[in-house]
């Protein structure tokens, strides 16, 4: 194996080992706000491994630049999910997104 | 090598499945989004693996698509929960 394709496969093989803990962690936490960590970790470590896979593969001709786009997409996106979520998942369960009173971080 | 990785891939929409199903709407929103990245780089990776730079547009638009239909899908909740 070339050491090009030695780095695509260590590349793509790390990006879908970490898809896959997410996924994992999704199912595995308990809480909505537990699992928004891994929603994070899905749309940014993940791609860019997978995305810079595909360059190595193809450098930068149309394949190459789509997977850019790709991930600049879901890299811009994810975190905009994520807060969208979080804002959701804390009027249900608290009827406002403001502190409570006597409320301290890290409680519930 | 690229065919193998996507599906393997896909294999991580089982869990993204289960959490749909089984917990609240708010949860399986972001089962959801996870399953949304799942499938775009699942695209990717068969646009790569068949050497075909058109099928590259699916991830593209799907991940906009997606995009657009969380938002939908979390103001429901907001709005009906």
């Amino acid at each position: 194996m070339t050491p090009r394709g030695a780095a695509q496969a260590v590349l793509l093989w790390t990006g879908v080992g970490t898809e896959l803990l997410c996924c994992i962690g999704v199912l595995a936490m308990r809480n909505v706000f537990d699992r928004l960590h891994y929603v994070s970790a899905s749309t940014t470590v993940g791609p860019a491994l997978i995305a810079a896979a595909v360059v190595v593969k193809h450098a930068l001709d149309a394949t190459g630049i789509k997977a850019l786009m790709v991930l600049a997409f879901l890299v811009v996106t994810g975190p905009v999910i994520t807060h969208a979520v979080g804002r959701a998942a804390r009027l249900e369960d608290f009827g406002g997104t403001g502190a409570r009173e006597g409320e301290k971080a890290g409680e519930r | 090598m690229w065919l193998v990785a996507a599906a393997v891939l896909l294999l991580g929409l089982i869990a993204c499945g289960i959490v749909c199903v089984k917990e609240r709407p708010v949860d399986g929103i972001v089962a959801l989004s996870v399953g949304s990245v799942i499938v775009t780089l699942t695209l990717l990776l068969l646009a790569v693996g068949f050497d075909r730079s058109p099928y590259a547009d699916l991830p593209l638009t799907l991940a906009v698509l997606t995009f657009a239909g969380e938002l939908v899908f979390i103001r429901f909740v907001e709005r009906w929960e």
